[in-house]
């Protein structure tokens, strides 16, 4: 068995959602639905000091994720029906619509809020890797999609070897909980998860 | 060769993917000529039937006004784009070149089979602006264009017909309607652009034409000290082979240290924000003069550059008959001309809101520093004091000397553009007045009183007949992307003023709502189509239809066809040739003057062709000899002092703040003119300035109606925490943005990354009011608030240049 | 607040499904300490039928909550590892030895023993099915949940709700002629320990929300959204537990338990609106 993984380069991604847009065009996804989302993280001030000038402590940078299919997702585990699962050649978490009762705990319990309940489908979606694409020899839509070639994807071995570190900036939580296969190249703003600074100040583009 | 057989032409059969598009659906209704509701197939089952049949894919390119022209692989199945992928693979390293579509282009589809999407022929059947309809057929169609605008050539003569700015068709064979014109008499014409009148109307001032060209961003790799000047490149240009790939690539290919000088922490700042040194809004030719006292006083100006390549720095570079009387841009930074105000660093820190000290370390750096790379943006020209923003930002590299050497650029924006094709000819126009595009209202409204002193007319002296008719093609320049919306709305809407608006489209924006006639548009990527473009890399995409035309939509050239037919000159306009005939043609014509093109076979195969090029190093030729290589200045050198502005507005008639004090024509130098409605010059009523800029999730207002993607882009005021809790505003409020031109509705993003002060609002959203009510937009368009009053020499768009309250809804 | 009304359906059944299995408490409690006439214990058989309608309208609502409720016979699955596969199933043994009590003691074969064995089964499973209700929230990647006052909260509906249910059945079967002080105290005491239980925890829970964040939210301002309605809750759970009391000193009045069995079902409803309005991802 194989297991794959995404990469993100936050040193290339400009935030400009072309990986989130080529997915849902691929996927024929619709207002409300998005496999791969883009976060914003935003922190500091710009303020004016007495002298009327501005003084910024201000950063930002964005984070570009999907389904990280996790070694241990939480999804699959609270799953009552099987539904999500992983698969054993791919490693690739995803939904066998003809059992998914579309409960909705997967997408409670994911941490990196990845499936959600299409209840007009009747059943939970979510990123599966393209994995039409990946047996075909090519990448996730998203990947091929990005302007700026700040994604990637491959095995996690080819994955780890680019230079990131597992999942471990803000607004992620802690990699420890679900042991994703997502590695990132941070950049020079990105902040250490649980930072105080790293909050995700675009919810209404991520929810 | 018919379109069957072209169809047949650069497309592949490719196996069907496991899952199957719900448009597959779409296009059998589509076919069966029922009109359905797009939503309700989105969200519907997949026939079964459909799961077994092939897919095909045809290239195309977008045709919007960005520069990446991206590459659209569309997939087909059963005559309905399934989807649309780009021109990429799986192994492409950072380094290979490859024109991948922006997350636009990626939204095609929805915007193929858009709510809005205009299908037939239709007449006006309530008042203009109020955007009721009726179908008619192509005939009845045709007839009353044609037949109204004989009518209005015959009243008021060929003056009297316009065809309005407007950014929505790219391709070598764009302007049929121009060609149709000129083969009846003509029409008024238009000069500038919204995009860059000010920049594109001071830089032959300054450097010429030939040569004023920027440098690529590639040649910044070289560069040891960049300078970005009001630029995004990520977002301005975000998809194919431009901007925002160059601009990524060039960070992590480059050593040099970047500053970008902007009052908005932009995208492309995003993940660097040590490089972002904030700016009140027009206010760079401030810090250019602050950084050029320090320089001058710290003896960092290159003298021997000045002295032998430019004109006007000093009192010994001054023209002969402009010596002796301190008016050189020396005597303006040390306060010993113009307005007698030494620009210190202090003086500058005070307007640009930029510390002293910040200023002092940058000027040293940059005096100390090389290669030196300057660049701007198109957003500081576009003010109302854009002219000199734009050239005092040329004139910072000009001091250090940093022009033509490698790793260096002239100041101006980057370098694009692709192999060089040639356009359909439009022929020649027998009509010799023009106007400035940004004011065309003006034109309609009171054209008479309009002169070359007051309003920028050109080719004549003053106009003698106001605007009767406008073929708006592709455009929503009438009201939306022009200024001050309600104005725009009271002199569109009286159609006895303009008489007669033809409109072109795919959809229904809000400038189509004043058309008399509208005819359905296809896309470029629904019909044969050619487009070159590039950034540090030159590309072509030669595209075939990527379905059969639906409904009763046409081409531009058949619509044109048509009319050319009803008003006896179609052989002149067609010359006997389809639209194809032409492209092919014109491109043979290309090809015989560039033989690394493939030939026209070739590229319909590859779609994509990509020619890589060396990087280009702005004004290398006159660095070296600026004697042979002179540029087409008046002096033959680079400006920073213009007698031809002197002499070209003398006897303008100007308004207040229009220029510095005590001059009666617009500065002849580089200097900070305050904005008239910017960081100086807010009220009480009006304590905040207002800016705008580019979106991800439009190009313009090019998909500003697609549901999708603004869901992934909400339209947003971006506001100062400060500015935001003194209003009792909090993220994701619902507030109103107000001046006296208007007021629009839209969602508070309380953020850092604007300064203080300062309110920015992505320009292009589709205007949304009862304009028979309280106007209130509730689309959020910037342009409703912001002027009609042109810039004083380009008499352009100062679209940046607002002031405004932010109140929680 | 928007993601706790997403969740109506399931606020529906954790706030039935406690309530109606809580009543079979209450009849074990009178079944051992108190004696029935052959008419009497006839009509309570009867109107058994009541907390199991209850608890089918809550499992009814708990279907409502799913995309596609014919794909509800995979749920058991994933039975032990998933904790909505065991907490459908305990409430699937629940109903079923719930129904089942109702259908033999309606034949009128059950003795006294027998009966006595049967509805203390069935008052621990009520307990039981309580506990996996709130033990179906414990995640560790919602922080928010992961804590034993999901539990207990539920067991606290499940006391005060149905001993008032119970209360309610019972004197409309006229079971409360003349009960005595000792099955009064304990109904009470059952009461007021759900009482406690709900509010004590809800409280605790309320305050432990409010000191977690995420990288979307602070838990502050997800307590600030609710503190209304937990003072609600709260207040309508005391006032209702009032009104218990008052009916069990004068022992028969239907109408005073029926009042504080409307006020707790609300009290529950409105935590239940909490809870779900306290969902706090560890991450996204």
């Amino acid at each position: 068995m194989v297991q794959y993984a995404f990469y993100f380069d936050g040193t290339r991604c400009t935030g400009c959602k072309t990986c989130e847009l080529a997915c849902k065009d691929y996927k024929d996804l619709d207002v409300g639905f998005a496999y791969r989302k883009v976060y914003e993280v935003t922190y500091g001030d710009t303020q004016k000091d007495s002298n009327g000038c501005v003084v910024s402590t201000c950063g930002g940078y964005t984070v570009s994720m999907a389904c990280n299919h996790c070694y241990e997702p939480a999804c699959t585990k609270v799953c009552p029906t099987g539904a999500m699962h992983k698969d054993g050649e791919t490693g690739l978490v995803s939904v066998n619509v003809d059992r998914c009762v579309g409960c909705g705990y997967c997408h409670m319990a994911c941490p990196y809020d990845a499936p959600k309940v299409d209840r007009a489908k009747g059943h939970s979606v979510k990123c599966d890797g393209c994995v039409e694409r990946v047996t075909n020899g090519e990448k996730p839509v998203c990947v091929e999609a990005c302007p700026a070639r700040a994604l990637d994807f491959g095995t996690v071995d080819q994955i780890a070897a680019l230079g990131g570190t597992q999942a471990n900036i803000a607004p992620l939580p802690v990699p420890t909980y679900t042991d994703p296969n997502f590695y990132i190249k941070p950049s020079d703003d990105a902040q250490p998860v649980g930072s105080a600074d790293g909050k995700a100040v675009n919810p209404l583009e991520v929810l | 060769m018919s379109r069957e057989d072209n169809m047949s032409k650069g497309t592949s059969s490719i196996s069907r993917r496991s899952f199957v598009k719900a448009m597959g659906a779409l296009g059998a209704l589509a076919a069966a000529g029922g009109i359905v509701s797009v939503d309700s197939l989105f969200t519907g089952g997949v026939p079964v039937a459909l799961a077994d049949s092939t897919e095909q894919t045809t290239w195309g390119h977008c045709a919007i006004n960005c520069p990446g022209r991206c590459a659209l692989k569309f997939h087909v199945q059963d005559d309905e784009v399934v989807w649309v992928d780009t021109y990429t693979s799986s192994d492409a390293g950072f380094d290979d070149p490859q024109p991948r579509a922006c997350l636009r282009g990626r939204s095609y589809r929805r915007w193929l089979n858009s709510p809005d999407r205009i299908n037939y022929p239709m007449k006006r059947v309530g008042n203009r602006g109020e955007g009721t309809y009726e179908r008619i057929s192509w005939d009845e169609a045709i007839e009353t264009a044609t037949d109204k605008l004989e009518e209005v050539i015959g009243t008021y003569g060929n003056e009297a017909v316009y065809i309005p700015y407007a950014t929505g068709v790219s391709a070598t064979t764009a302007r049929p309607f121009n060609a149709l014109l000129n083969l009846i008499g003509g029409y008024l014409n238009f000069y500038n652009s919204y995009s860059t009148a000010q920049i594109s109307t001071i830089t032959p001032y300054v450097y010429g034409t030939a040569q004023a060209g920027g440098s690529s961003f590639k040649t910044a790799e070289d560069a040891k000290l960049v300078l970005v000047f009001g630029s995004s490149p990520t977002e301005t240009r975000q998809g194919g082979l431009t901007t925002h790939y160059d601009w990524v690539h060039l960070r992590e290919r480059t050593g040099a240290k970047i500053y970008m000088i902007d009052y908005r922490m932009n995208d492309s700042i995003l993940g660097h924000s040590a490089e972002w040194i904030p700016i009140n809004p027009g206010t760079d030719a401030a810090l250019v003069a602050g950084i050029g006292h320090y320089l001058i006083e710290h003896d960092l100006v290159n003298l021997d550059f000045l002295h032998t390549y430019c004109v006007g720095y000093d009192e010994e570079s001054m023209p002969d008959d402009y010596r002796g009387k301190n008016m050189s841009y020396h005597d303006y930074i040390m306060g010993t001309g113009y307005d007698m105000i030494e620009k210190t660093p202090d003086w500058a820190s005070r307007i640009t809101g930029i510390p002293a000290a910040r200023i002092e370390s940058l000027a040293e750096e940059i005096g100390t520093t090389a290669p030196l790379y300057v660049n701007q943006g198109w957003g500081p020209q576009r003010r109302s004091n854009g002219e000199w923003t734009s050239w005092s930002i040329m004139a910072l590299p000009c001091l250090v000397g940093q022009i033509g050497l490698p790793g260096t650029n002239n100041g101006t924006r980057e370098n694009s553009g692709g192999p060089t094709l040639s356009s359909f000819p439009t022929g020649t126009n027998p009509v010799s007045a023009s106007i400035p595009c940004f004011l065309f209202t003006d034109a309609i409204d009171h054209a008479t009183e309009m002169t070359s002193k007051n309003a920028g007319v050109k080719g004549v002296d003053k106009l003698k007949v106001g605007i009767k008719y406008m073929i708006n093609y592709a455009g929503n320049c009438l009201t939306n992307q022009h200024s001050q919306i309600n104005k725009a709305h009271d002199i569109l809407s009286d159609d006895s003023k303009c008489e007669f608006i033809l409109g072109i489209n795919t959809v229904m924006c809000d400038s189509m709502k004043y058309s008399d006639i509208i005819l359905p548009d296809l896309f470029r990527f629904e019909q044969v189509s050619q487009i070159s473009t590039g950034g540090d890399v030159a590309y072509m995409i030669t595209g075939q239809p990527c379905t059969t035309p639906k409904f009763e939509r046409k081409s531009a050239y058949e619509m044109v066809s048509l009319m050319a037919d009803r008003l006896g000159v179609k052989d002149q306009f067609t010359g006997g040739k389809t639209e194809e005939d032409w492209i092919k043609s014109l491109y043979e014509n290309s090809r015989s003057k560039d033989a690394t093109l493939p030939t026209w076979d070739e590229a319909v195969d590859m779609g994509v062709f990509i020619q890589q090029h060396s990087p280009i190093v702005s004004m290398q030729k006159f660095r070296s000899d600026p004697v042979t290589n002179a540029l087409e200045t008046t002096s033959g050198k680079i400006e920073l002092f213009s007698k031809k502005v002197l002499s070209f507005t003398n006897g303008w008639e100007l308004e207040e703040g229009d220029t510095l004090p005590g001059l009666s024509t617009v500065p002849p130098i580089p200097a900070y003119i305050p904005e008239w409605y910017g960081i100086e010059t807010t009220t009480d009523e009006y304590p905040l300035v207002l800016g705008g800029f580019h979106y991800r999730g439009r190009l313009h207002s090019s998909w500003g109606d697609i549901a999708i993607l603004k869901d992934a882009n909400p339209q947003e005021a971006w506001i100062n925490p400060t500015d935001a809790t003194s209003r009792g505003i909090a993220q994701g409020d619902t507030v109103h943005v107000e001046n006296e031109f208007g007021e629009i509705e839209l969602l508070a993003k309380v953020t850092p990354r604007v300064v203080p002060g300062v309110v920015a609002v992505s320009q292009g959203a589709w205007h949304d009011a009862d304009m028979n009510g309280d106007r209130v937009d509730k689309g959020g368009s910037i342009n409703t608030l912001t002027t009609q009053r042109p810039s004083p020499l380009a008499k352009g768009n100062p679209q940046h240049t607002n002031i405004c309250q932010v109140t929680r809804a | 607040m928007e993601q706790a009304m997403a969740e109506l359906p399931l606020i529906f059944f954790t706030t039935l499904a406690p309530i109606g299995s809580g009543a079979f408490i209450v009849f074990a409690m009178a079944f051992f300490t108190m004696r029935f006439s052959d008419e009497q214990m006839k009509k309570l058989d009867r109107l058994t039928v009541i907390p199991l309608v209850v608890l089918a309208v809550g499992f009814g609502a708990s279907f409502l909550h799913l995309a596609t409720p014919a794909h509800a016979m995979n749920v058991f699955t994933n039975l032990g590892s998933s904790p909505l596969s065991n907490e459908i199933f305990v409430g699937v043994v629940f109903f079923a030895l719930a129904g089942i009590y109702w259908i033999v003691a309606l034949s009128g074969k059950l003795s006294l023993n027998a009966r006595k064995g049967f509805i203390a089964v069935v008052a621990i499973a009520a307990i039981v099915f309580s506990c996996f209700i709130g033990a179906a929230y414990m995640m560790d990647t919602i922080p928010s949940w992961d804590t034993p006052y999901s539990i207990l909260e539920v067991v606290g509906f499940c006391l005060l709700g149905g001993s008032l249910l119970g209360m309610l059945v019972l004197g409309l079967a006229g079971c409360l002629d003349g009960a005595q002080r000792g099955f009064r105290k304990i109904v009470f005491a059952i009461a007021l320990l759900g009482t406690l239980l709900m509010v004590c925890s809800l409280v605790a829970h309320f305050t432990m929300v409010g000191s977690l964040s995420n990288s979307l939210v602070d838990g502050t301002s997800v307590t600030a959204e609710v503190t209304s309605y937990l003072v609600c809750s709260v207040v309508l759970a005391i006032v209702a537990l009032g009104f218990e009391g008052g009916a069990l000193l004068k022992g028969t009045s239907t109408s005073l338990m029926a009042i504080g069995l409307v006020l707790a079902a609300v009290a529950i409803f409105i935590a239940r609106i909490v809870f779900y309005a306290m969902q706090m991802s560890v991450g996204l």
